[in-house]
């Protein structure tokens, strides 16, 4: 079964269309890596697993999206949604709140409010997102004191203390330095044991690093979506491999 | 671990893997000579399917390091003198094959006084030394260890260099063992190729431990291959 | 070429000069108005100005009351004001600022914040003094204030909200959060710097306030501290204003000096709302 579906999904800005027919289907506990040049799609995409597109007027969606075989668009409620799905954005985020605050962030929205739980759950998630060494000294400190590779952890951290089945990732690393970009990958590396993982990137030498399977887009059609090792060795399609070697976009 | 790690940790597994199975072949193809054992050399020749299919795999792994990890410096030296050993040890693995084959097909009789004096075992002791010695080079990326190899190369080149007149010698003096003389001058001629692959991966080692190339005689600079190229314009 | 790069050099400096010299104007003028009060007025401040009554002895003539007056005034019109102008500022902003509704709106307080503050003194004589038969107590002059002063906190509410990057509301809707916990949580707490400025700024507007007061009937001469939130009451400016059109030079001097007490309050709030906007802003970062 696939932990994320879609069958001929279609997305419209007003009068353009921005998703052409695209169906593809992910298996829970990889990491799946969007590619593909400005503009092609893959951020809209991505958004509309966790229904972010809802925020913008205007868009018109069609098609089916499902999440464990169930209807995203169906759903009573788009919060109980987006508690199973989280986003980790390009720029980090992290909330003018303490580190800790910022982490449990989540768990507070939902009621919990046992001091054991949430402390529980705060140093897990900062464990899991390769922060805890780095911050355990003072969790009270203000999340905007970090670095910018730390405050995207604290991000994924916040993401993951929630629980979330699937992860997706909108240029996750692109704001940062090779050095915390490099912690980051090695993050999801790891992450994908726990969770299932999509990520958009334009960087293609990263989306080979961590992923294990690619998906190609093209002015808002899905092109080739294959083993990573496929597409980066031998892809069907010629214009995958003259997006992958560089010879477009 | 990164991911690229892990992967480099497989790729030196797989290919002790494979080079473990080749030092068995050679060791079961020179019993099979020396105890005149064909079962023994036929179970050489079957498993020579599975040198070759580590070989694809193998290949096929560093492929995928390449194109999906770009290793760089000593991560991206090790890939490439790993492709590369594991082309020598598919071979030697062929002259494993080879000297079995001849003990299966070629006729039996093999004069052991002629193997003593041919000093045929000595030979292949060396040899099969040197083979271990280099593996263990490799996976503890000695370079100290893979120089050993080279001087006993010389003796080996010597002991084939010695055999061609004893073999003349012994035709002319017995005319109905000819054709078992000769296999045993082709087993000289296959044990010294196996040396030479040795030495192959012996340099391997030693480009990718300190990227120094050592091939065809070069002392060591990297641009001699350039000048040699550039000044027959 | 070189003859057009002096020329432009040239301009350079003319402009320069002209800029210099009207700025250095300017302060001047101000500086003189500045001097003459201080030197009019500063040797009247000692401890009996504050605590007197007023009186019709110019040197025992007293702020005390003035004081008293416009603090329970403020604090009537801030606990008015403040709840119903933020909420309007956070529903405008957060929930309807696309609608049409609000862009009507929206024009229209600004409208009102450009209105001359006379006009609310006359709104607030017929709605709160007259129909709501407040009479010209506190209570009055309160919401009479309250509505001038709602525009420019429901504007820069607006405008603090505006500020808050929209990554911050797309990370916490990201994570499941609803329209209000949002709002609540993360919004309105990043945008409280820049509220806060827009509430002291109000304030200090609303200090000012004489005309519409005076139009409500706060009164001219009250010998007594108000009691309640029904009970008649003065202001420092009307209390200067009172003592200026006064023959005697002694009270010329009295209004000196509680120009100055008016003068420090003002730059007082000024530089708290600037203390505060600038920490809250370095703590924000973006």
């Amino acid at each position: 079964m696939y932990k994320l579906e879609t069958r001929n999904a279609n997305l419209f800005y007003g009068e353009k269309q921005a998703l052409k027919d695209i169906s593809i289907g992910i298996e829970p506990n990889t990491v799946t890596a969007f590619i593909g040049p400005s503009g092609c799609g893959k951020s809209t995409f991505l958004r509309c697993f966790n229904r972010m597109n809802d925020l913008i007027d205007n868009t018109t969606i069609k098609g089916t999206y499902l999440l464990d075989d169930e209807d995203i668009y169906a759903m009573e409620e788009v919060y109980d949604l987006r508690k199973k799905v989280g986003m980790v954005f390009q720029k980090p985020n992290p909330f003018p709140k303490t580190i800790f605050e910022n982490v449990i962030y989540g768990l507070r929205i939902n009621g919990i409010k046992d001091k054991n739980i949430l402390s529980e759950r705060a140093e897990l998630s900062l464990r899991n997102a390769a922060l805890w060494d780095e911050v355990k000294d003072d969790l009270n400190k203000s999340a905007l004191s970090l670095s910018g590779g730390q405050q995207q952890r604290l991000c994924i951290a916040r993401t993951l203390a929630v629980e979330p089945t699937v992860v997706l990732m909108d240029e996750p690393a692109s704001a940062l330095d090779p050095i915390s970009t490099a912690k980051i990958e090695d993050l999801i590396y790891e992450l994908k044991s726990k969770f299932t993982i999509v990520i958009v990137t334009h960087n293609m030498q990263q989306a080979a690093r961590v992923s294990d399977k690619t998906a190609f887009f093209y002015l808002g059609e899905l092109i080739e979506y294959d083993d990573t090792k496929k597409i980066f060795t031998n892809p069907e399609k010629e214009r995958t491999q003259n997006y992958v070697t560089g010879r477009f976009g | 671990m990164t991911h690229l790690q892990e992967q480099l940790d497989y790729l030196k597994i797989a290919l002790t893997d494979m080079a473990t199975l080749v030092e068995n072949q050679l060791q079961k193809s020179i019993n099979a000579l020396m105890e005149q054992d064909e079962d023994l050399a036929n179970e050489v020749l079957h498993n020579e399917i599975r040198v070759n299919a580590y070989e694809l795999k193998i290949d096929k792994d560093c492929e995928n390091i390449f194109a999906l990890l770009t290793p760089v410096a000593h991560d991206m030296r090790f890939v490439f003198a790993s492709l590369k050993i594991n082309a020598d040890l598919e071979r030697i693995g062929d002259y494993a094959e080879g000297i079995s084959k001849i003990v299966v097909d070629g006729k039996k009789g093999f004069d052991f006084n002629l193997v003593q004096t041919l000093d045929l075992k000595h030979m292949f002791d060396i040899v099969f030394a040197m083979f271990k010695d280099v593996m263990v080079a490799y996976s503890e990326n000695d370079s100290r260890l893979a120089r050993s190899v080279f001087s006993r190369d010389l003796l080996v080149n010597d002991l084939n260099h010695k055999a061609m007149p004893i073999i003349v010698d012994y035709c002319k003096e017995n005319n109905q063992t000819i054709p078992q003389a000769i296999e045993l001058l082709s087993i000289m001629r296959k044990l010294e190729r196996v040396g030479d692959h040795i030495t192959n991966i012996a340099e391997e080692v030693i480009f990718f431990k300190e990227a120094q190339v050592l091939k065809h005689g070069n002392k060591g600079g990297d641009n001699s291959a350039d000048f040699v190229l550039n000044s027959e314009q | 070429m070189d003859n057009h790069l002096a020329i432009s050099k040239s301009k350079d400096k003319l402009f320069r000069i002209i800029a210099l010299s009207l700025t250095v104007f300017a302060l001047l003028i101000l500086l003189v108005l500045l001097a003459d009060i201080f030197w009019r007025g500063f040797g009247r401040l000692n401890w009996g100005f504050f605590k007197n009554l007023p009186s019709r002895h110019p040197e025992n003539a007293g702020i005390l009351t003035a004081i008293a007056g416009m603090l329970s005034l403020l604090f009537f019109t801030i606990i008015i004001a403040l709840p119903i102008g933020i909420l309007a500022g956070v529903y405008l902003q957060e929930y309807r600022s696309k609608s049409h509704f609000a862009k009507i709106v929206e024009i229209n307080i600004a409208n009102l914040a450009g209105v001359p503050s006379v006009i609310y003194g006359i709104l607030g004589l017929q709605l709160f003094v007259r129909m709501a038969k407040m009479g010209n107590s506190l209570l009055a002059g309160a919401f009479t204030l309250a509505l001038l002063i709602m525009p420019i906190i429901i504007v820069s509410t607006r405008e603090a909200l505006k500020a808050v990057p929209k990554t911050l509301r797309e990370g916490s809707y990201g994570m499941g959060a609803t329209k209000w916990q949002t709002t609540s949580r993360v919004v309105i707490p990043s945008a409280l710097g820049g509220i806060l400025t827009g509430i002291i700024l109000s304030i200090s507007r609303a200090i000012g306030e004489t005309a519409p007061l005076l139009v409500i009937g706060a009164l001219v001469y009250v010998p007594f501290i108000p009691e309640g939130p029904n009970d008649q009451f003065t202001t420092l400016p009307i209390q200067v204003f009172n003592w200026v059109s006064r023959p005697q030079a002694g009270f010329i001097v009295n209004a000196a000096a509680g120009i100055i007490i008016l003068l420090l309050i003002t730059f007082l709030l000024n530089g708290i709302a600037i203390y505060i906007r600038n920490k809250w802003y370095k703590k924000m970062k973006y």
